[in-house]
């Protein structure tokens, strides 16, 4: 019997798969790091040989690399307006790396490496760098005025900029705590269902068509959560680049 | 009883108790910001392209919370020990 041995938690488990020190940092490669290097080269590979050879009248390669740069252009677009186009490049990066990592993690057998907060983590800290930097590069010190919202008496100073600036430290933590919860939650829940199917003998139908429809979830999801981690960003980009 | 077996349902009332209650909460939550939702776009169907990136950031912030229980969950589960 399976039952012993079942562990959902067993995929997410690091594995090395070869060694790399330098300077005494730990720097092998695992699963996850081999896995994030596919998505890499998956979009890579995509943008750089779809676009080859550029057409007035897309070929279908063609229009699927256009897909995601179009799709986060107009949402940049909506959200930043013209200011918006030097953030076009990184929004998209974004966009595609968390995409892929959901993507490539609903393969059989495969690593979701946006199921870490290690990973996740850092992309939040990474676009919170990019927020924080076009912020003072924008306004200077006049970035701290994002804390006090413009209008607001300056005798509830001492209440509203603590709040602001807690709710500023937070948005890193909530992007990348939404991002790997949704992952790890997502695929216990499918690996739950999968139990279920090898143990309930002929009544394994139900959980079958079960598991079936909550993999179509997690697709949906998959795009979703890629589609609110850019989304996010480029309303905090907003902030920093026209305060409130 | 013994000192462990007690842990160990606390634990699982607890962790159970956090997923429920917070299942409800979130329950609550989405169906009065879908209603709502809804009625906007019910009233003025020509606004859904400003009220879709609202939607979905306010559907961000609610699943926020309800993830943020499920990590507290998983904590009790797995980190804490006797």
């Amino acid at each position: 019997m399976a039952g012993g041995s079942f562990d959902p938690m067993k995929q997410f488990q690091l594995h090395k798969l070869a060694d790399l020190n330098i300077a005494g940092f730990d720097l092998a490669l695992t699963n996850s790091a081999l896995h994030a290097l596919v998505g890499v080269l998956v979009a890579s590979a995509l943008l750089v040989f779809a676009t080859r050879r550029l057409q007035l009248l897309p070929s279908r390669w063609q229009a699927l690399s256009e897909w995601p740069y179009e799709f986060v252009h107009n949402l940049a677009q909506s959200n930043l307006g013209d200011k918006g186009k030097p953030f076009v490049p990184f929004l998209v990066t974004l966009f595609l790396f968390v995409l892929l990592g959901n993507l490539i993690g609903l393969l059989p057998y495969a690593f979701t490496y946006t199921s870490h907060i290690s990973v996740t983590l850092t992309l939040a800290l990474i676009s919170i760098g990019v927020v924080i930097g076009t912020g003072f590069t924008k306004h200077g010190l006049g970035f701290f005025k994002l804390f006090l919202p413009s209008g607001a008496p300056l005798f509830i100073a001492p209440v509203i900029v603590p709040i602001e600036v807690v709710s500023f430290l937070a948005k890193p933590i909530s992007l990348a705590i939404r991002l790997f919860a949704n992952m790890l939650a997502g695929h216990i829940m499918i690996k739950v269902f999968a139990f279920f199917c090898t143990t309930s003998g002929f009544i394994a139908v139900f959980p079958l068509f079960g598991n079936i429809l909550i993999y179509a979830f997690e697709l949906f999801v998959a795009f979703l959560q890629a589609y609110i981690f850019t989304l996010l960003v480029s309303v905090y980009l907003h902030d920093a680049i026209d305060l409130h | 009883m013994d000192g462990a077996t007690l842990f160990m349902s606390v634990k699982l009332i607890a962790a159970s108790a956090v997923a429920v209650l917070v299942f409800v909460g979130a329950a609550l939550a989405l169906g009065r910001f879908f209603s709502e939702c809804a009625s906007a776009l019910g009233r003025n169907p020509e606004a859904r392209p400003s009220v879709f990136p609202v939607m979905i950031i306010g559907f961000a912030a609610i699943e926020f919370l309800a993830l943020l229980a499920f990590v507290i969950v998983m904590i009790i589960l797995f980190v804490i020990s006797v």
